[in-house]
């Protein structure tokens, strides 16, 4: 069933994580018609924003989220959003260096998904992500 | 809970890691790999047969653990790669200098 909602709300930490990996593995089992291959991608999409949002939090005070991911028709819809300190990076950033150990996540994210978007909406971090289903 | 298993024989050490590797567990395998490096074994194998699933975090300790090998004058090696660990080394060019070895045994063969 199609426009099926599954929602997370928490406290930003590590372990939070593995929650999120559990409701989007739910969610592709629960939807056996959209192909493995966009649930594998939404989550590795969601696990790069997640951390990144888990990472500042690190910095800061306690820091909530928002998870919502909306199995449609003919996408994968996913709002996060967060009340810690401001994004300032850049969601088009490329990919760094071979040798380098980190700076992928968000790159990686925006690679996978069809739309991908960051606003600053009074304290909250607002993330969207989309990933067309695969036909 | 990611679980890591070190086998050390001919200077090879083959990590196998089972379940996630990310943010939460990335920094188990980097000492692992570290251990495995300092105890001989600068030729790393890490076994992801078992491995669910990998973030930037994760790749990021396969490269740290890269440097750490060559520095020994080894070398670290991927193997057994899943469908999703395929999709991120792809995704990232690190297929390139992390090639995706299908078995163990190839991975060791040309060592």
């Amino acid at each position: 069933m199609t426009g099926e909602t599954y929602a997370l709300r928490g406290t930003a930490h590590p372990e939070c994580l593995e929650e999120l990996h559990e409701l989007v593995g739910r969610a592709g089992k629960e939807h056996p018609e959209v192909p493995d291959l966009d649930f594998m991608l939404l989550e590795t999409a969601v696990i790069e924003v997640a951390g990144n949002v888990v990472e500042h939090a690190a910095a800061t005070n306690t820091v909530t989220f928002a998870f919502e991911l909306r199995v449609l028709s003919d996408a994968l819809d996913v709002r996060i959003d967060d009340d810690g300190p401001e994004f300032v990076g850049d969601l088009r950033v490329g990919m760094p260096g071979e040798l380098e150990e980190s700076g992928r996540g968000l790159p990686m994210a925006s690679s996978v998904l069809d739309e991908f978007t960051y606003t600053r909406d009074g304290s909250l971090n607002r993330w969207c992500l989309r990933r067309a289903v695969s036909v | 809970m990611t679980e890591i298993q070190m086998k050390l024989e001919d200077g090879v050490a083959v990590l196998a890691c089972e379940g996630r590797l990310n943010m939460v567990s990335a920094p188990r395998l980097k000492s692992a790999i570290e251990k495995a490096v300092d105890e001989g074994g600068t030729k790393v194998i890490v076994d992801l047969a078992e491995t669910t699933f990998i973030d930037s975090s994760g790749l990021g300790t396969l490269i740290a653990g890269l440097k750490r090998a060559r520095q020994a004058g080894g070398d670290l090696r991927v193997a057994c790669c899943g469908d999703q660990a395929v999709a991120v080394l792809c995704l990232t060019n690190l297929d390139r200098i992390l090639r995706p070895y299908p078995t163990i045994t190839a991975a060791r063969s040309d060592w």
